[in-house]
C-alpha cells in the first residue's frame, strides 16, 4: 500500500483503491451492494458519502444473512 | 453526511426513509421504532411471559438488547443443532448467546438437539430422505417445533423471533415466485395463538439487516459473524442478493414490497394462517401432542421414525 491508496478489508479479503473518492464509489468499483455492507474507520461507523483519505484502512461488515 | 436530529456527524444513512442519525440519535431511534411495531401490531405487553428465540447472530442479539432496554421481561431461548464444522458454528454461537445473557444477567434456555434426540441436524439431515440437500427446511422443521414446544412447556404467552425486512422481502418473494397461497397468508407480523400454536411476534420486521447490524456494532454487541455452513447457495440468499441489487438503484424497493403486501393481506387479499389453525384445532401428534394438519405423526416426529 502507498500512501495514496487506502485498504478495504472484506472477511479475509484485502483490496487497495486509490484514495480520494468517496465509499459508495469504491464499493460499486468492488461490485459491492452499499445496502449489503456497513463499513467502519477507525472503530466508527461511516456513510457512504465519505472521502476515503490516504492511508485509510476500511473494515467492511457484511450484513446479510441466512439460509 | 449529517444527523438529522443534531447535525453531529451521521453513522447511518437508511435511504429509504431518507433519515441520517448519529451514533447517540440512532441507538434511541431504533428501539423507539421497536416500541411502535410492537404496539400497532399488538404485538405483547410487558406483564406477559415472552420467550425470545437466540441464534448468537446480530438480528437475535439486537432485539434481545433493545428488549431488555425498553424493560420487556424476555427469556432466550438457544438451539444447539450440532453443526461442528472446523469453526464449531453452533457452540461457538452458543458462547456468544450465554456471554449476550451473562453480562445482563438475562435467563436464557438452551437446548441441544444431538443430547435430546441422539442426532445433530446435520446427522438427521444426512439420514432422512426429506432431507438430502435440504439442510435448511429440516433445521427450520426442527427450530420451529422446539420453539413451539419449549413455550408451551414453560408457559409463555409468546415466541419471539427476530426476522427482519430482509428475511420477510426474502421468504415473500419467494412465495409469489410460487403463487403458493397458503404460505403468503402466513406473514403478519404477528400470528396469532390457536390450534396448538403459540403466539408468535417478529418486531424487527420492518427494520432491514444492515440496521440491526449497525445497532449491534454501536452498541458493541460481540456476535457469531460467521455465516451457517449450510446457508452457502441457499435460495434466501439468493433473493437477498437481488432485492438488495434493486434497493441500489430504487431505495425503499423493500420496504415497498414487505409494506404492501401486508396492506393486501390486510385486505383479504390471501388465506390467512387463523383459517388454517383453527382446522387443526383438534388434530394432535399422538407422539409429541403438538398440532399437525395430517390427523397422524407429525413431521417432526415422522423425522426420528426409523
Amino acid at each position: 500500500m502507498t500512501e495514496e491508496t487506502v485498504t478495504i478489508i472484506l472477511k479475509n479479503k484485502s483490496f487497495s483503491m486509490r484514495a480520494g473518492i468517496p465509499l459508495h464509489k469504491a464499493l460499486r468499483m468492488l461490485d459491492l451492494p452499499a445496502n449489503a455492507h456497513l463499513a467502519v474507520r477507525d472503530g466508527q461507523l461511516i456513510t457512504e458519502d465519505e472521502m476515503l483519505r490516504k492511508g485509510d484502512r476500511i473494515e467492511l461488515v457484511a450484513v446479510i444473512s441466512g439460509g | 453526511m449529517r444527523c438529522r436530529k443534531c447535525g453531529q456527524k451521521a453513522v447511518i444513512n437508511m435511504r429509504q426513509h431518507r433519515l441520517a442519525l448519529c451514533a447517540e440519535h440512532y441507538l434511541e431511534w431504533l428501539p423507539q421504532q421497536t416500541e411502535r411495531f410492537i404496539k400497532k401490531y399488538e404485538m405483547f405487553t410487558r406483564y406477559e411471559r415472552l420467550l425470545l428465540a437466540v441464534s448468537g447472530g446480530k438480528d437475535s442479539l439486537a432485539l434481545w438488547d433493545v428488549l431488555w432496554r425498553l424493560g420487556y421481561p424476555v427469556d432466550g431461548l438457544y438451539i444447539n443443532l450440532g453443526i461442528d464444522n472446523d469453526l464449531g458454528y453452533s457452540d461457538l454461537s452458543q458462547q456468544y448467546t450465554q456471554q449476550f445473557a451473562d453480562a445482563r444477567e438475562l435467563k436464557l434456555i438452551s437446548f441441544n438437539v444431538r443430547e435430546q434426540y441422539g442426532e445433530s441436524v446435520p446427522e438427521i439431515t444426512q439420514r432422512t430422505q426429506r432431507g438430502q440437500d435440504k439442510t435448511c427446511s429440516i433445521c427450520g422443521l426442527v427450530k420451529r417445533h422446539i420453539f413451539n414446544q419449549s413455550a408451551r412447556e414453560g408457559k409463555y404467552d409468546a415466541v419471539i423471533t427476530a426476522h427482519n425486512l430482509d428475511d420477510e422481502a426474502a421468504v415473500l418473494l419467494s412465495n409469489s415466485l410460487d403463487w403458493s397461497l397458503e404460505r403468503l397468508g402466513r406473514g403478519q407480523p404477528l400470528l396469532p395463538a390457536g390450534g396448538g400454536f403459540v403466539r408468535k411476534a417478529k418486531p424487527f420486521c420492518r427494520f432491514y439487516e444492515r440496521e440491526s447490524a449497525a445497532y449491534t456494532l454501536l452498541r458493541g454487541i460481540a456476535y457469531i459473524r460467521e455465516e451457517c455452513p449450510f446457508s452457502t447457495g441457499s435460495k434466501q440468499l439468493f433473493f437477498k442478493q437481488d432485492l438488495n441489487r434493486w434497493e441500489e438503484h430504487m431505495p425503499g424497493t423493500k420496504l415497498r414490497f414487505y409494506l404492501n403486501y401486508l396492506s393486501a393481506l390486510e385486505a383479504g387479499a390471501f388465506p390467512q394462517r387463523q383459517e388454517s389453525a383453527a382446522e387443526l384445532s383438534d388434530q394432535r401428534c399422538p407422539v409429541c401432542g403438538q398440532p399437525t394438519n395430517t390427523g397422524t405423526t407429525c413431521a417432526f416426529c415422522r423425522l426420528f421414525d426409523k
